[in-house]
């Protein structure tokens, strides 16, 4: 404590010296005046008494001299000169050795840039917002199979839950609809998020609407008129801020609801919503139990959350609850609401600093060859030290002086690494945001968190540690005078084998490794799909929506199902129909999932008679399982290899024909004619097995399919349309996204209710989705972190050059003086580098071959476009050499200037 | 013969000044002459060492200053206790009491008379 009052009374002095020093003036005269006027009143004259009193109190410099000494102002003051002294040198270094800032500044960027990445992106995982704190959501645990069961519960439990518990108020609960169709006046019929949730939600959320007003009890009353909460996003972009929205009527699914409140601009709640319902929490209106919804509340306040889990295990789930194997002993307990969202609810808060701690260890890596070099620099500065040394500075001093050396480069390296964190995780931002996943929080941004700047200073001072400390050490344990004797001559210090073998290994690895980055930032960086052999330009896709609200009551909800297929099959028929007419339009296709996205329906398949798809040569067997149109494979361009196209036949709902793609019989089938022969869908053993499947076709692989995040799966089976199929493709003649509009209203012409989502030209499908994003980011970590491996390549041959270069001085010098050639010399200090250099490249050829090749089996979802030909290595090898033998091309011309006399004069 | 004036005892300014404070705040000139009177003028604090020693005890915590005006309209630095000060007076003077009660019990020794003389 006395500690900090006394730093805080040297801080105080030290930002207001000036104040400081008159107030002692102040004092001093003040003592002064007071002993004179004594004087005075003892009879001595003015002049006399003055005199008298200066003389017995003595100099006030001195007296303000020892008063400043008992602040320690000025160690203060003079550490900071020191200080500044340093970072002023600190950035002529950078200056004065580009190579080193630039090779270990990127190094240490990249380092430092992902352990930033990743604390930032854990800390927006683990936020919890401040309207959420102390809000709890139930799981329930299945204590038979020791697996969680899910998150909430029927809506009957709820409901016994809501009336009994004491220790969790405002207990409410919400099924989310994710895109439900909210057609407005004008036929627009787009997708929003939306909750069906009981109003008392709104009050656990505390936040008043921007107008109109929150869902109340009544609306969730049976027979109440249909209502709708909208957000402000919807507001704005759905209804152009209509100040007079609330009591306008909409279709929501296929019901008219009229709008009664606006909510306020980044409301979302509870998950990522746009737009409210009341949800009926009266068990006598459904079937059964109810259906499963998710429920939450805010503990009480006073109450833990130990406690209130007690209170929900004691009073229990109902039994029989539907939807679930009533042998089983299912236990509700309470989790924290926001973190079960991202699903890092059991995460423990020591997790961040693992995580912290494995990103600093994993910093090691790049500063460890930093400092590498860093000690070849500091080996080429001995005599420098070593004057220092001699005129008084102290080992600790020098090593300081080094220390922040190392420190402005780190905080160069952190600047840029902030900078480049700060982009990417804004970009992952955007990303998520433009998706809107109903599933994943509105509260989660990615971006530079405020710890994890503070995170980031830490790594600044380790790097720096690691970087300068460790070398200044080395170079000032031995007798640093031995730099005095040597000053113009060779060094004292040593690069012993160890470095030679790390700069070797470096050069291998950056080798070994570059074919692979090339390959993949050249196969992410082809964005266009005609280098997968598509022409797609003119394609526009989209996925078809229309309403959909079944009753609760189990027959009633066949029927409505049954009408709704129907529905929406006409409506397709329709839409297909009037788009042909369109003169802009060439073609118009339908697919199971929309052409260009993530394929979704995943099957193993097996022959009859033939292996399971286990042992086949991509591993799991996973097959994309697809229903398309008749003309799906003309629309393509997609090749028949044998068989017969689909027919109007294949289209009744009895048919077994399937058409399968090249990749499907390579795996599957192995060789031989596929056509003709049955396949089937694996079931798990305690289901009835799927009808075989006849291969009637076999077609060219669609390349969209092959490559996706499920790395093993290649091979799709198709199955001609039944009946509905909600992905649409179509060729137009004009600019595919002009036409998106159009497409949009021919689409509500056809029926308010059919709305279209994801309306995308095929390219801007396949970018945006998940496996491409994350393969482009995937790419360019990849490029950055194998360039600072090139940089750091060079630098240390750069390094080794320069150093036997100052070590061999006075031997050139002697060589230079006998007359041997400046070419002889030349070759004499390269040798050694092109020795590196060459070994390096020839282990790291070695070492790509397999790497290159395990690298195309396990294959993250980018197709390899790297060739993987002897000439594109040898390329690599002579690149490398090439950067290797630029990069001692400076201290090789330093060496070739070396004055014989003046290296002989150093003797 | 009048008692010529000497610094303080090495060691016991800040109990002193403390002490002095104890009395309540003064300024620096104030303590200065208090202790002389005190004395009766065989003590005298020199302003070479009383100010660093109130910037010391300041900086410690045990002193607070605060600027005010004197009887004749002068403006002056006042100096006070804290309550952490007045803490440590205590301490001191327990200390101070223990160390001069054992000087005095030295001092007053009387010599032994030598045997058999």
């Amino acid at each position: 404590m006395q500690f900090f009052r006394g730093l805080l009374e040297r801080l105080r002095i030290l930002f207001r010296r000036n104040r400081f020093e008159s107030d002692l003036d102040d004092e001093l005269r003040f003592h002064l005046d007071e002993l004179t006027r004594r004087n005075v009143k003892r009879g001595m004259p003015a002049e006399e008494a003055a005199i008298a009193a200066r003389r017995s109190l003595g100099r006030d410099d001195s007296t303000k001299a020892d008063v400043r000494r008992q602040t320690g102002v000025n160690a203060i003051l003079n550490w900071l000169d020191a200080w500044g002294l340093d970072f002023k040198l600190g950035f002529r270094m950078l200056v004065k050795y580009p190579g080193l800032t630039l090779a270990g500044g990127l190094a240490m960027a990249v380092g430092i840039a992902i352990g930033l990445g990743f604390t930032s992106g854990l800390d927006a995982l683990l936020y919890r917002p401040p309207l959420l704190q102390d809000v709890v959501t139930v799981r329930v645990w299945n204590l038979t199979r020791g697996v969680r069961e899910g998150y909430g519960a029927p809506l009957r439990d709820f409901v016994r839950w809501r009336d009994e518990l004491q220790s969790v108020q405002d207990l409410s609960a919400f099924i989310q609809f994710e895109q439900h169709d909210l057609v407005t006046d004008d036929g627009r019929g787009d997708p929003v998020n939306s909750a069906q949730i009981t109003p008392s939600a709104f009050h656990l959320f505390r936040t008043p609407p921007l107008m109109g007003r929150l869902l109340v009890e009544e609306d969730a009353l049976a027979g109440a008129r249909p209502v709708a909460l909208i957000s402000h996003t919807v507001w704005r972009t759905r209804f152009g801020s209509d100040p007079e929205i609330v009591g306008r009527d909409v279709r929501l699914g296929g019901t008219v609801h009229t709008i009664v409140g606006v909510m306020p601009e980044g409301f979302a709640y509870p998950v990522n919503d746009r737009l409210w319902t009341p949800l009926r929490a009266d068990p006598l209106s459904f079937e059964g139990d109810g259906p499963w919804v998710e429920i939450f509340g805010r503990l009480t306040p006073g109450t833990s959350v130990e406690r209130a889990r007690a209170e929900l295990s004691a009073v229990g789930l109902l039994e029989h609850t539907s939807g679930v194997n009533t042998d089983e002993v299912l236990v509700p307990s309470l989790v924290d609401y926001a973190t079960r969202h991202t699903n890092v609810e059991d995460t423990p808060p020591s997790l961040m600093h693992v995580v912290q701690l494995f990103c600093a260890l994993l910093l090691l890596v790049p500063c460890a060859n930093v400092a590498i070099l860093f000690y070849a620099r500091t080996a080429r500065r001995q005599s420098e030290i070593a004057v220092r040394s001699a005129l008084g500075a102290s080992r600790r001093r020098i090593i300081m002086q080094l220390f922040i050396e190392a420190l402005v480069l780190a905080l160069v390296a952190a600047v840029a690494a902030f900078v480049l964190a700060r982009i990417s995780l804004g970009q992952l931002d955007a990303f998520l945001a433009s998706r809107g996943d109903a599933e994943f929080p509105a509260w989660v941004r990615f971006g530079v968190s405020p710890p994890a700047v503070w995170y980031l200073l830490g790594l600044v001072v380790f790097a720096a540690a690691v970087v300068g400390v460790v070398p200044a050490i080395q170079a000032t344990g031995r007798s640093v005078h031995s730099g005095l004797r040597n000053e113009g001559g060779s060094g004292g210090l040593q690069l012993g084998k160890l470095w030679t073998v790390l700069i070797v290994t470096q050069v291998a690895v950056t080798v070994a490794v570059l074919p692979l980055a090339a390959g993949v930032v050249w196969s992410t960086g082809r964005s266009g799909l005609a280098d997968h052999g598509l022409a797609t330009d003119d394609v526009l896709t989209a996925r078809l929506v229309m309403g959909y609200d079944p009753p609760a009551n189990p027959e009633a909800r066949a029927d409505y199902q049954g009408q709704y297929r129907a529905r929406l099959q006409t409506l397709s028929n329709e839409l297909k129909r009037r788009l042909e007419a369109e003169p802009d339009v060439l073609s118009v296709t339908y697919a199971g999932d929309p052409p260009g996205g993530i394929p979704g329906n995943w099957q193993r398949f097996e022959a009859e008679g033939g292996l399971l798809p286990l042992e086949s040569a991509t591993g799991s067997g996973w097959k994309f399982y697809d229903f398309v149109d008749l003309n799906f494979f003309d629309f393509f361009d997609l090749r028949l290899l044998a068989g017969r196209p689909f027919g109007p036949d294949d289209k009744a709902p009895e048919s077994t024909a399937v058409i399968v793609d090249r990749a499907f019989v390579r795996d599957v089938l192995g060789e031989g004619n596929a056509v003709g022969r049955r396949i089937r869908a694996i079931r798990p053993a305690d289901q009835e097995p799927a009808p075989w499947l006849e291969i009637v076709g076999v077609v060219e692989d669609f390349p969209l399919h092959e490559i996706t995040l499920v790395a093993e799966a290649s091979g799709t089976v198709y199955g001609a349309v039944q009946d509905i199929s909600p992905g649409i493709a179509v060729r137009v003649r004009s600019v595919p996204a002009a036409f998106s509009n159009r497409l949009r209203e021919i689409a509500a012409a056809v029926d308010p209710n059919l709305g279209l989502a994801d309306v995308k030209t095929l390219n801007e499908a396949y970018q945006s989705r998940l496996d491409r994003v994350m393969g482009r980011m995937f790419a360019w970590s990849i490029a950055v972190a194998t360039l600072s491996l090139l940089f750091l390549s060079i630098a240390g041959i750069y390094a080794l050059t320069s150093f036997a270069v100052t070590q061999r001085r006075r031997e050139i010098g002697i060589r230079a003086a006998l007359g041997a050639h400046p070419h002889r010399l030349l070759g004499s200090i390269f040798s050694r580098a092109a020795m590196h250099l060459g070994l390096g490249v020839a282990l790291g050829i070695v070492a790509s071959v397999p790497i290159v090749s395990y690298w195309r089996k396990i294959d993250f979802g980018i197709v390899l476009g790297v060739p993987d030909t002897p000439g594109f290595l040898v390329a690599v090898a002579v690149l490398v050499m090439a950067v290797g033998i630029a990069g001692s091309v400076g201290p090789a011309r330093r060496g070739l200037r070396v004055e014989p006399t003046e290296a002989l004069k150093a003797e | 013969m009048t008692p010529s004036k000497s610094d303080v005892l090495l060691g016991t300014l800040d109990l002193i000044v403390l002490k002095l404070l104890e009395c309540g705040p003064n300024h620096g000139w104030g303590l200065a002459e208090q202790l002389e009177v005190v004395t009766d003028g065989v003590f005298a604090v020199n302003q070479g060492s009383l100010y660093p020693a109130l910037q010391r005890l300041k900086q410690k915590g045990y002193i607070r200053a605060k600027w005010g005006v004197t009887e004749n309209g002068r403006r002056a630095r006042y100096y006070q206790l804290t309550e952490g000060g007045g803490g440590y007076l205590k301490e001191q003077l327990a200390k101070w009491a223990t160390t001069s009660g054992a000087v005095n019990r030295v001092i007053n020794l009387k010599p032994a008379r030598a045997e058999g003389s």
